[in-house]
């Protein structure tokens, strides 16, 4: 039995894409073997493909030539500065967010950018006080209309996902099946 | 009239080789599997590993409308007796013949 994973095929017949980024380098398997067994266009790497960066650090390393996250923070001013330097994609945020760091975002047309390894590498309590603060920011985003993505952040092998698991983790932190299968395929414009 | 039951299949990839030909593996991964979806769910999926591919690919099967609850239940089991591994789910199909095209 030849192993693939199909992309899934939305309702009008066009072949969504998903993407999704890793926090671990050094894996044996060849990349592109990797993202086409699970079902993505192309598997990124945080620290080749992306950094994942403190707001205060954004502007100088802009200059890398590499595309940003930017961590949530709860010093306004600073996210806001940081998401206008083009080379920010978003903000990394798995908790609730300033009303005005969300205009922000909205008005550059960046990304709200939630992480599954905040529920698959944590521990059941944890998890679940996780998808509590989850579910809020979608359900915030969904509401203001804000673009979101989903990745898994995996830093071990054994917390990576499937494109089919990665979808359900949205659904599961409560967006609906249309935004769960755009958000399992955001990151591909930006990056 | 005994109404047929209807089942999904689903192919699954763990990271690290785990033999589910070993009664309790697939108990163990079973007990994951209830920690996460509880009595009412998993009752209802009644899920069971029906076929071993090799020590890292194998089938599941659990009943219609249960699938994606199995998805994501597989995608928060990270340990099958002292062996750290991912499960990743790679498709799903009514029939095992579909799961191979």
């Amino acid at each position: 039995m030849q192993l693939t994973t199909t992309a899934l095929t939305v309702p009008d017949g066009e072949r969504m894409e998903y993407f999704d980024i890793i926090d671990y380098s050094g894996h044996e398997e060849d990349p592109e073997r990797l993202a086409g067994l699970l079902g993505y266009r192309k598997i990124f790497e945080l620290g080749k493909d992306a950094l994942l960066v403190d707001a205060k650090d954004a502007d100088s390393l802009a200059r890398s030539g590499k595309k940003l996250i930017i961590r949530d923070s709860s010093e306004k001013g600073l996210l806001i500065h940081a998401l206008k330097n083009s080379a920010v994609i978003g903000i990394l945020a798995n908790s609730n967010l300033d009303a005005d760091v969300m205009e922000t975002v909205k008005s550059l047309r960046k990304l709200i950018i939630l992480s599954a390894s905040a529920l698959t590498s944590t521990n059941k309590h944890t998890r679940i006080a996780n998808l509590g603060k989850m579910r809020r920011v979608v359900r915030d985003c969904m509401h203001k209309k804000l673009k979101l993505a989903i990745s898994s952040f995996a830093g071990q092998k054994e917390y990576m996902l499937s494109s089919l698991q990665l979808v359900e983790i949205a659904k599961f932190a409560g967006a609906d099946e249309e935004t769960a299968r755009s958000m399992s395929g955001a990151l591909g414009d930006f990056l | 009239m005994i109404m047929k039951k209807k089942y999904r299949h689903i192919l699954v990839n763990s990271s690290a080789e785990i033999d589910f030909l070993n009664r309790e593996n697939e108990r163990l991964l079973k007990d994951a599997l209830l920690d996460f979806m509880g009595e009412d769910r998993f009752a209802g999926a009644n899920p069971r590993v029906i076929k071993t591919i090799d020590r890292n690919n194998f089938v599941m099967n659990c009943m219609r409308g249960y699938e994606r609850d199995i998805v994501l239940a597989l995608a928060f089991a990270k340990e099958i007796n002292g062996v750290k591994t991912g499960f990743y789910t790679l498709k799903i199909s009514g029939t095992i013949k579909g799961l191979a095209k």
